[in-house]
């Protein structure tokens, strides 16, 4: 197991490096310029030019790049003139916001998600598989930024039952905040798992060894419980993909319900050309994701011996 | 109806935040709250039925012992604005925190919505000028703090003007100062004369001192000098009427009623800002009692919003969308039958009417009744038959022109540039004009307009969308209109009409306001004749209050007097 760990660490350092080269490319292509954004339409080209020299601007490309890294390697992450606030500050506030989210959204939507797709598949082609199907599909079809402007107008403009925006974590009234963007961000989770764990259900009781349990006389509650081990890998590969985009932070999500994490950190600072905290962020938002990705990996080896032969 | 007329009550909202409830409620909550709230909207259940238990909308005032309550606004703006001097998120971060915290020397009488407003004594008691008006003398009030009690004096306005134009000053603030460019562009000098006076030199005769100190911000030199610049926005101090007592970057701001200000105290005990740059949200919000103010919401709620009783808010309002030709190269330069083709073949009645009439139809630069405005003179009427006339003698035939128009898709005070483009692009078609339309975000227009259209990047651009805030304060016009501008920053459009020129910069030295606008009133008439710009459409400056509002000012301004309103408890 500590190979896997170290093989898939060693692995994870050129995904990392390969990210941030590409978000780092990618802003200096972007039109408009990021000394002109935080000095406004106001300022006389002489002094952007110097803006543009302070912020390092003016160097080639590959030196302002090894000076990020530099920097980033030593575990400073920059300081972000147009908010005026260091970087790591910055990503640390968002992030909690968003994990805060993101582990509600993913709690609702994994948790729900197997619950349904269990029952869809051991009640496979009967109505509650049928109710199930549709509500998956549904989900799915139904994009969560639109979702979430229904649920505004039904839910806080109409009926005054939820507050629109905010987290509420001053001031107690955390879960009623959280209920309209935890069920819009978490839907496409909720009915992605539905779907995987039905699939997985229906072929793994499809399966021989279970015809053999079956022969061994063992019971529906003793099956199950082989049945479970055997379905979940697939279900906790997706559960990994969909947990690290929610940890992403959902740019609509956020923005729409005013819950201020990655997603509107990143946007913003796309918008403001903010450079450092566009590639800080981009860098935590892909560590996350290998990080959850490989305890998805060591959890899947740890439940089915077969697969540590494949992660290895 | 009035700003200042009350409007009764009739939609009592409850705020869904104010209530402590555990967690097992919240759960319960919702797990009943998607199907009873499908069938209690589909069933039509009255919002003011369902919402009228649990109390009022939560104003908050009564219960802090203060008598004008709180008020609580879901700004456009993306994030927070910077309670910096200046602050950003442009002419919002001025609305709701720059003109709250701090004092000019000068202040807008905002208080009327009769006439423009204009300068008025504020941190300056009064000033004396020379004649030709290179000198200017001010005499400061006494006896004001900042809000942690450092006095305000000579020695602070001083402070302040080393602080942005003195780059070898120990506080010298490199990027504010850049962005306080345009505003300090005339002053030469500044000097302490005494305690309480102190005297400006300009670099020439500059008639609008006054307007350029509206916006130069007073912070503490105290607190500048314990924390720095790069550390100022966390413990912003003013003199302003109201104190910063939370600000979190890119949440929320709070601002409390400054007791001790030294002119006419605030009636509201507290604002709270919030940064919601969704429009449906914004709504919501409002709509849910969680704020008594929206900035722009979509123009589809307006008569939905006025049935429930809300205050939608409308006025003269000095911002339009006024796009530019690139007269830099042709086909515009030097053809101003083609410019005065596609004015005509504007339908401005139609645009104005796809966005539920929150604008004005725009016969010049500025709205009718504005000192700049030019009376007997119509502009540009919707007119087919003159426009393709005008167009086949500015030599071209139909279909044989494909201009190329760059607009932004948001941002402060540019309307709603998606519907109106779309039918901007009809209109021209009409007349056998195509135009590739390209959305851009605000950020790129910017720099397109800083870098100029004659720049190699840009320069396959025709039109470029302008959102000015036309005719607010003189000064302003100064990027749009003059051939060669201060600082020295680009002619972005190529714009060089010598009479608007002579014009302008006699206006800059004119002895009196009047003299001043009629200046101006002539280089609106050039402008107009010669087509210098797509006169498209005044912004009425669209904003919904809560019916507990009272006391507002729909100001000829995109600023706000927030002394005069109070919130109904």
């Amino acid at each position: 197991m500590l190979n896997i760990f170290i093989r898939r660490v060693m692995l994870s350092i050129p995904i990392l490096l390969g990210v941030t080269v590409i978000i780092f490319l990618l802003m200096t292509v972007l039109p408009g310029d990021p000394a002109t954004a935080l000095v406004g339409e106001d300022a006389t080209p002489a002094s952007i030019a110097r803006v543009r020299a302070d912020l390092g601007l003016d160097d080639p490309l590959p030196v302002r790049y090894v000076n990020w890294l530099g920097d980033t390697l030593s575990g400073d992450l920059g300081y972000s003139p147009y908010r005026r606030r260091d970087v790591t500050d910055l990503i640390t506030q968002a992030w909690t916001n968003t994990a805060i989210l993101a582990g509600f959204s993913a709690l609702f939507g994994l948790v729900g998600g197997v619950a349904l797709g269990f029952v869809a598949g051991i009640k496979r082609g009967k109505a509650a598989d049928k109710v199930i199907s549709v509500f998956s599909l549904t989900g799915l079809s139904i994009p969560s930024f639109f979702l979430a402007i229904v649920m505004l107008i039904i839910f806080s403009a109409k009926l005054g039952w939820l507050p629109s925006s905010g987290t509420g974590l001053d001031d107690g009234t955390f879960f009623q905040h959280l209920i309209m963007p935890m069920v819009a961000g978490s839907l496409t989770t909720l009915a992605i798992t539905t779907r995987v764990t039905r699939a997985a259900i229906i072929e793994t009781y499809g399966a021989d060894f279970v015809q053999t349990l079956r022969a061994k006389g063992l019971g529906n509650t003793e099956i199950f419980r082989h049945v479970f081990k055997n379905a979940i890998s697939p279900v906790l590969t997706t559960s990994g993909l969909q947990v690290g985009y929610l940890l992403g932070g959902a740019v609509l999500i956020e923005t729409i319900f005013r819950w201020p994490g990655m997603g509107m950190l990143v946007f913003n600072a796309i918008s403001s050309r903010d450079l450092l905290v566009v590639q800080g962020a981009t860098l935590v938002i892909a560590l996350t994701f290998v990080l959850i990705n490989l305890v998805v990996d060591l959890v899947q080896a740890t439940i089915d011996p077969r697969l540590r032969r494949v992660v290895a | 109806m009035s700003p200042d007329e009350p409007i009764p009550s009739r939609r009592r909202v409850r705020r869904p935040g104010r209530t402590s409830p555990g967690r097992s409620r919240a759960w319960r909550l919702f797990a009943v709250l998607i199907a009873l709230g499908l069938i209690a909207a589909a069933c039509g259940g009255s919002s003011g039925d369902s919402s009228s238990e649990g109390g009022s909308a939560d104003t908050g005032g009564e219960a802090e012992g203060g008598t004008g309550g709180t008020l609580r606004i879901a700004m456009s703006a993306g994030n927070v604005p910077w309670p910096s001097t200046p602050p950003n998120e442009g002419y919002e971060g001025y609305r709701f925190v720059g003109n709250n915290i701090y004092d000019g020397l000068t202040r807008l009488n905002l208080d009327q919505t009769e006439e423009l407003p204009t300068p008025q004594p504020s941190l300056a008691e009064s000033w004396e000028v020379n004649a030709d008006q290179t000198e200017w003398t001010f005499t400061l009030r006494q006896g004001v703090t900042f809000h942690d009690g450092t006095p305000f004096n000579a020695d602070a306005v001083i402070f302040q003007f080393d602080r942005n134009k003195t780059p070898e000053f120990e506080f010298f603030d490199k990027i504010n100062s850049a962005r306080y460019n345009a505003t300090f562009r005339y002053f030469k000098t500044w000097e302490k004369v005494d305690d309480y006076t102190v005297k400006f030199t300009m670099t020439q005769p500059y008639a609008w001192t006054l307007y350029d100190l509206l916006t130069v911000y007073f912070p503490s030199p105290t607190v500048v000098r314990a924390v720095g610049n790069d550390n100022y926005n966390p413990s912003a101090v003013g003199t302003g009427p109201f104190k910063m007592t939370k600000y979190v970057d890119g949440e929320v701001m709070e601002l409390t009623r400054n007791d001790e200000y030294w002119g006419t105290k605030a009636k509201l005990d507290k604002i709270v800002l919030y940064p919601q740059a969704e429009a449906a949200s914004r709504l919501a919000a409002l709509q849910s009692g969680e704020v008594e103010w929206a900035e722009v919401p979509s123009p589809d709620a307006v008569p939905q919003l006025e049935a429930e009783g809300f205050q939608v808010m409308m006025g003269q309002h000095p911002g339009a969308i006024m796009p530019r030709f690139n007269e830099h190269r042709a086909p515009f330069k030097d053809n101003v039958k083609l410019r005065q083709a596609l004015n005509y073949a504007l339908d401005r009645e139609g645009t104005n009417a796809l966005m539920n009439n929150v604008g004005e139809p725009a016969s010049q630069y500025v709205y009718e009744g504005h000192p700049d405005y030019v009376e007997d003179n119509p502009g540009y009427s919707y007119d087919l038959d003159k426009a393709k006339q005008l167009l086949a003698e500015s030599g071209f035939e139909p279909g044989q022109l494909n201009l190329k128009m760059v607009y932004t898709t948001g941002g402060s005070g540019n309307m709603f540039p998606g519907p109106m483009m779309e039918k901007l692009q009809a209109d021209f078609k009409a007349i056998g004009v195509n135009v590739n339309i390209v959305p851009v975000e605000w950020n790129t227009l910017i720099t397109i307009g800083l870098e100029g259209l004659d720049k190699p990047q840009n320069a396959d651009i025709d039109i470029l969308w302008a959102s000015p805030a036309a005719g607010m304060i003189p000064p302003g016009y100064n990027v749009t209109f003059l051939c060669d501008r201060p600082g020295p920053q680009p002619n972005a459009a190529g714009l060089c009409d010598p009479v608007i020129n002579e014009n302008y910069l006699a206006a800059m030295q004119a002895a009196t306001p009047e003299e001043s606008h009629e200046y101006v009133r002539k280089m609106m008439t050039a402008a107009l004749d010669n087509a210098h710009f797509l006169f498209w459409m005044q912004d009425k400056n669209l904003r919904v209050l809560a019916p507990s509002v009272q006391g507002y000012h729909h100001a000829q301004s995109w600023w706000v007097d927030f002394t005069t309103i109070s919130v109904d408890g």
